[in-house]
C-alpha cells in the first residue's frame, strides 16, 4: 500500500511533488502548534478560571458569612439580655425583639424576622409555648404575641435544637410571615431566665434566604459561572437548573452514578474548600468546573459552577482563527511554490525536448537563452557542453569506423587474410588457359591457391590446405604461400622449392603443418613438373577423359626438417589438363554424413567438356546440390589448368596492333570453314578488327594478351575477347554525332560505333580479372 | 594492304588494295603527299574492308583537301565497303562513286 502511495507519488510532476510536501510539512506543524497551544493554554485557562471563580465565591460566602454572623450576633445578644430577666413580660419582649431587629436592620442585614418562644411549664418542653415574634415591615416594627400550641409539628427540627447555649441553624423552611411565606433559615439559641435552673424557651433570629441569594444574583451578573447551594444535609437549595432545587445532592449523585457529584455532597458537608472538574452532561451538556466553599456556620456549601463551553468559547475562536489564517499562509505559500517550480521546471522541460532532438541526432535543436545562475543555468552550460562534445565524438567516430570495420571478428580477419591473398587475374595465355576459385567454409580451414610465372617459359601453380583455423592458420597460410612463391622464383626444381620452403616451415617453430601440390609447366614444351607434400592426389585430363593420377606422396610441409621430396614429371600434350583440389571438394559431406567423393567429381568432370571457369563452377554447383544446405565444414578450393597451343575456335596473341592482320585472318579461315555469308562475313571482320585493335591500343600499358574465341551456336556466330586490361566496357561509351560538319567530325569512337551497328547481340562482363566481351551476329534466321 | 600512287601536278589517283585496318591505315597517310595536292582520288576496286582506322584516314585526309581548296572522291567502292561509309554518315560529306 504504501510502495503503491509512493509509486504514485513518484510518478507526479516536481511541482505536485513540492508542493504536497511542504503542504504536509506545514499541516504536521499546524498540528503540533495547535497540540501545544492547547497543552499549554488549558493550565492557563484553569488558574484564570479559578482566579475568576474564587473571588465572587469567597465575596459571596462571606457575604453570607458575615449575615449569619450579625443574625448570631443578635440572638447571642437577646438571649444574654434575657437571662437577666426574672419573669416574662410581654412588653420587655416587644422591646427585646424590637432592639434586637432594629440592630439587625441599621446593619442592613438580611434578617426576615425575630422571634422569643417562652415555653408554658417548666420542663423544657418545646411543644406548648407563647411566641413572641416581631417582623420589620415596611420600615416599622411589628409585635405579635401568639400561643402556639402545634408549634413544633410545623418545624419538626424546632425539637433538635440541642439544649445548650449555642446557636443552632435551621434548614431553610417556608414561615408564615406576617407579609406571606418567605423561605427562611433560623438562628436558634436556648435561654434560661435568671436563677432558672432549665431552658425556658428559644430565640431566634431568621434570615431570608432569598435576600441572600441577591448576592449570588448579584454575582451571576458579573461572572459567566452559575452558584450552587447545598445545605449541610446535602439539600440543593439552588442550582442552576431549577428542577434539581429541592433535591438531594447525593441522591442526584447516586441518581448519576456520578463520583465528582458524591464528592462535592461529602465535601460540602464536611466544609471543605476545593474545585472539581465535572464531564459532560454532570450538570451542564457540556464539561464543565465547579469551585466551592463551605459557609461554615450553615453548615451549607456554596460552588460556582463553569461550563468549559462559556470559558471555551473565546480560546476556541483564537483558535480557529489561528487556524483560518494557516490555511491562508499555506495556500499562499502553495501557490508561491508552484509558481516558483513552473519557473524552474519549465526550462527543465525545454531541455528534456531539447535532449529528445539530441537523441535523434539533430543537434541544430537550440537550446533556451538562460543567462540564470542558477542550476537550471547551470544545467543549461552542462548541455551546451554536452551538445559540443558529442558533435565531436560524432566526427570522432565517423573517422573510427572505417578503424572498426578491419576490428570485426577474428574469423571475419582470418577469412579476410586467406582470400585477398588469393589471386584472381588469371592470365590470359596463348599456351595455356587457368582458372582456379576457393570458397570459404565459416570455420576457416586454411586451404589457398597460387599461380605465377617463374620466368618467361614457366608458370608455376600451387594448392594446398594449411591444418589448423582461424587467424595462426590464416597467418601460416600467407607464410607458406610466400616462401613458396619467393622460393619458385629463384628458378629452382619444385622438390627443392618444397625441401627450403619445408624447412623454412619447420624454423618457424609454429605446430602446424600445410599439405600442398606444386606444378611448374614449360609452356613451350608442355613438360609438367609436379610434386606431391602430402596432398590429394591431382585429375589429369587427356584425350581418354579425366582420371587420378598416382603420384609420389611425400611428406607434409612443416612437419619435419630435412625432408627430402621427389618430384615427378608430364608430358602435357595440347588440350591435357590438370585439376588440383583440396579435401573440401571430395570430402564435402551432406546431411546423411555421406561424402561426396571422388567418383562423383570424375563423373561432373568427363560430362562435358568446358573452359577451366565453366568446369570448375559446375563443379561448386555439383557439390553445392550434393550437400544439400548442410554447413559448409571445409574450404572448397580448385584450380585447373588447361595447356593449349592451338584449340580449336581459339585464338591467342599478344595484344598489338600489328597482330590485327593475324588475328583478321584467323577470323576469315573461321568463318569461310563454317560458310558464312559475305554479308556477315563482313560484319565479322569489322567486328574482330574494331575490337582487337581497341584491345591492342587501349587495354595495357605496355603489352598483354588477349583472347579471341569463336564459336558457332544456334545461327547466331559468337566472338568472344578476353583480355587483362583495365576493366572497360565498350557498351558505356557514347556514340559519336553522325550529323556534325565534317570540320567538327571527332577522329575517335567510330571503332565502337560500328561494333555497335554491326552485331546482333552484345555482352560485358569482368571476371577474374579479366573483360569478358560476348558478341553475337546472326548468321542464318 | 598495298597502295599504288599516281600523281600527275596537283592531281592524284591512289588506288588501294586489300584491307584499310588498323595497322596499314598509318601508312596510307604517309604515302600521300598533300602539297599543292587539288585533286585526290581513291581507287577502291581491290579494297575489301575498311574499318575505323581507315575511316579516320579517309576523314583526315578531307580535311586537309578542304584546306588545300581541292576535292576528294572515292571511286569503284564496293557496296560492302559503302554500306561502311553510309553508317558512319561519311556519305554525306564526302564524294562516293
Amino acid at each position: 500500500m504504501f510502495q503503491r502511495w509512493r509509486k504514485w507519488f513518484r510518478r507526479r510532476s516536481l511541482t505536485f511533488r513540492l508542493g504536497a510536501s511542504i503542504s504536509l510539512c506545514i499541516f504536521i506543524g499546524a498540528i503540533a502548534f495547535w497540540i501545544c497551544i492547547a497543552e499549554h493554554t488549558r493550565p492557563i485557562i484553569r488558574s484564570h478560571i479559578e482566579e475568576l471563580a474564587r473571588h465572587p465565591l469567597y465575596d459571596v460566602a462571606s457575604e453570607i458569612q458575615s449575615s449569619v454572623w450579625d443574625a448570631e450576633n443578635v440572638a447571642t445578644t437577646m438571649k444574654n439580655t434575657l437571662k437577666e430577666l426574672k419573669s416574662t413580660d410581654v412588653g420587655m419582649m416587644r422591646n427585646l425583639l424590637n432592639s434586637a431587629l432594629q440592630t439587625l436592620i441599621q446593619e442592613e442585614n438580611d434578617v426576615a424576622h425575630a422571634w422569643v418562644y417562652v415555653f408554658e411549664n417548666e420542663n423544657e418542653d418545646v411543644t406548648q409555648g407563647t411566641m413572641y415574634s416581631g417582623v420589620i415591615k415596611d420600615g416599622k416594627f411589628q409585635f405579635k404575641n401568639s400561643e402556639i400550641t402545634d408549634f413544633y409539628s410545623l418545624y419538626p427540627w424546632f425539637k433538635e435544637v440541642p439544649k445548650e447555649e449555642s446557636e443552632f441553624w435551621s434548614d431553610p423552611y417556608y414561615a408564615r410571615d406576617f407579609s406571606g411565606e418567605i423561605l427562611v433559615t433560623t438562628c436558634l439559641i436556648p435561654f434560661k431566665f435568671l436563677g432558672s435552673e432549665k431552658y425556658n424557651g428559644l430565640v431566634s433570629v431568621s434570615l431570608d434566604v432569598e435576600s441572600l441569594y441577591s448576592y449570588l444574583d448579584e454575582f451571576e451578573t458579573h461572572t459567566v459561572g452559575k452558584f450552587m447551594v447545598t445545605t449541610g444535609k446535602g439539600d440543593i437549595v439552588r442550582h442552576p437548573i431549577k428542577e434539581l432545587q429541592g433535591k438531594n445532592i447525593l441522591e442526584v449523585a447516586s441518581e448519576k452514578n456520578s463520583p465528582e457529584l458524591t464528592k462535592i455532597g461529602e465535601d460540602f458537608h464536611n466544609g471543605v474548600t476545593g474545585s472539581i472538574e465535572l464531564p459532560a452532561s454532570t450538570v451542564y451538556d457540556s464539561a464543565s468546573i465547579l469551585f466551592y466553599t463551605p459557609i461554615r456556620d450553615l453548615k451549607w456549601g456554596v460552588g460556582l459552577v463553569f461550563s468549559k463551553r462559556d470559558f471555551a468559547e473565546p480560546v476556541r475562536y483564537l483558535q480557529i482563527k489561528a487556524i483560518l489564517s494557516l490555511l491562508f499562509g499555506m495556500i499562499v505559500l502553495l501557490i508561491l511554490v508552484n509558481i516558483i517550480c513552473h519557473r524552474s521546471t519549465k526550462p527543465l522541460l525545454e531541455l528534456s525536448k531539447i535532449a529528445v532532438q539530441y537523441g535523434e541526432g539533430n543537434f541544430e535543436a537550440e537550446l533556451p537563452n538562460i543567462d540564470s545562475k542558477d542550476e537550471i543555468g547551470t544545467m543549461n552550460m552542462a548541455f551546451r557542453r554536452m551538445r559540443d562534445n558529442l558533435l565531436k565524438y560524432i566526427d570522432l567516430v565517423r573517422t573510427a569506423a572505417s578503424d572498426k570495420q578491419r576490428t570485426r571478428s577474428e574469423l571475419e580477419i582470418a577469412q579476410q587474410i586467406q582470400l585477398s591473398a588469393l589471386p584472381v587475374n588469371f592470365p590470359v595465355h596463348r599456351a595455356f588457359e587457368i582458372y582456379a576459385m576457393m570458397t570459404a567454409a565459416k570455420k576457416v580451414g586454411g586451404d589457398f591457391y597460387d599461380f605465377f610465372f617463374v620466368d618467361e617459359d614457366h608458370f608455376a601453380m600451387v594448392i594446398a590446405d594449411v591444418s589448423g583455423k582461424g587467424i595462426p592458420a590464416a597467418l601460416y597460410m600467407m607464410n607458406a604461400k610466400a616462401l613458396i612463391r619467393s622460393t619458385a622464383k629463384t628458378g629452382a626444381p619444385v622438390s627443392k622449392v618444397f625441401f627450403k620452403v619445408n624447412n623454412e616451415l619447420c624454423r618457424g617453430g609454429a605446430n602446424m603443418f600445410v599439405t600442398a601440390f606444386m606444378a611448374v609447366l614449360n609452356i613451350k614444351t608442355g613438360e609438367l613438373d609436379f610434386v606431391n607434400a602430402g596432398h590429394n592426389q591431382p585429375f589429369y585430363r587427356n584425350a581418354d577423359g579425366y582420371r587420378k593420377v598416382e603420384v609420389k606422396r611425400n611428406m607434409v610441409l612443416g612437419g619435419l626438417e630435412n625432408i627430402k621430396f621427389e618430384a615427378e614429371t608430364l608430358q602435357m600434350a595440347s588440350g591435357d589438363r590438370l585439376f588440383l583440389y583440396t579435401d573440401g571438394v571430395n570430402e564435402a559431406q551432406n546431411n546423411k554424413g555421406e561424402f561426396y567423393g571422388d567418383e562423383r567429381l570424375l563423373n561432373i568432370l568427363n560430362q562435358d567438356l568446358q573452359s577451366p571457369f565453366d568446369a570448375l563452377n559446375q563443379v561448386k554447383n555439383d557439390v553445392a546440390e550434393f550437400t544439400q544446405g548442410a554447413e559448409q565444414s571445409d574450404d572448397l578450393t580448385m584450380l585447373e589448368i588447361l595447356f593449349c597451343q592451338a584449340p580449336e575456335g581459339t585464338f591467342v596473341t599478344e595484344a598489338q596492333v600489328k597482330n590485327v592482320d593475324k588475328v583478321l585472318g584467323f577470323v576469315e579461315q573461321d568463318v569461310i570453314k563454317n560458310k558464312i555469308s559475305k554479308e556477315n562475313q563482313s560484319k565479322i571482320m569489322i567486328i574482330t578488327e574494331e575490337v582487337f585493335s581497341n584491345i591492342a591500343q587501349y587495354a595495357y600499358r605496355k603489352t598483354g594478351m588477349a583472347r579471341i574465341t569463336t564459336k558457332l551456336t544456334d545461327g547466331i556466330y559468337y566472338l568472344r575477347f578476353t583480355d587483362n586490361g583495365p576493366e572497360y566496357n565498350p557498351q558505356e561509351t557514347a556514340a559519336p554525332d553522325l550529323t556534325k560538319p565534317i570540320d567538327e567530325r571527332s577522329i575517335g569512337g567510330l571503332g565502337i560505333f560500328l561494333v555497335k551497328k554491326m552485331a546482333d547481340k552484345l555482352e560485358y562482363h569482368r571476371e577474374n580479372g579479366q573483360n569478358i566481351l560476348t558478341i553475337g551476329v546472326k548468321v542464318k534466321d | 594492304m598495298e597502295v599504288n600512287i599516281e600523281r600527275n601536278g596537283d592531281k592524284m589517283v591512289c588506288s588501294i588494295m586489300g584491307r584499310i585496318d588498323t595497322s596499314s591505315a598509318p601508312e596510307l597517310i604517309e604515302k600521300i603527299d598533300f602539297v599543292n595536292l587539288k585533286e585526290l582520288i581513291f581507287d577502291m576496286q581491290d579494297v575489301d574492308y575498311v574499318f575505323s582506322a581507315g575511316l579516320r584516314v579517309f576523314l583526315q585526309a578531307q580535311k586537309i583537301i578542304n584546306a588545300n581548296g581541292g576535292s576528294m572522291k572515292l571511286i569503284n567502292v564496293q557496296p560492302a565497303v559503302k554500306e561502311i561509309f553510309e553508317i558512319v554518315g561519311f556519305s554525306s560529306i564526302m564524294d562516293i562513286e
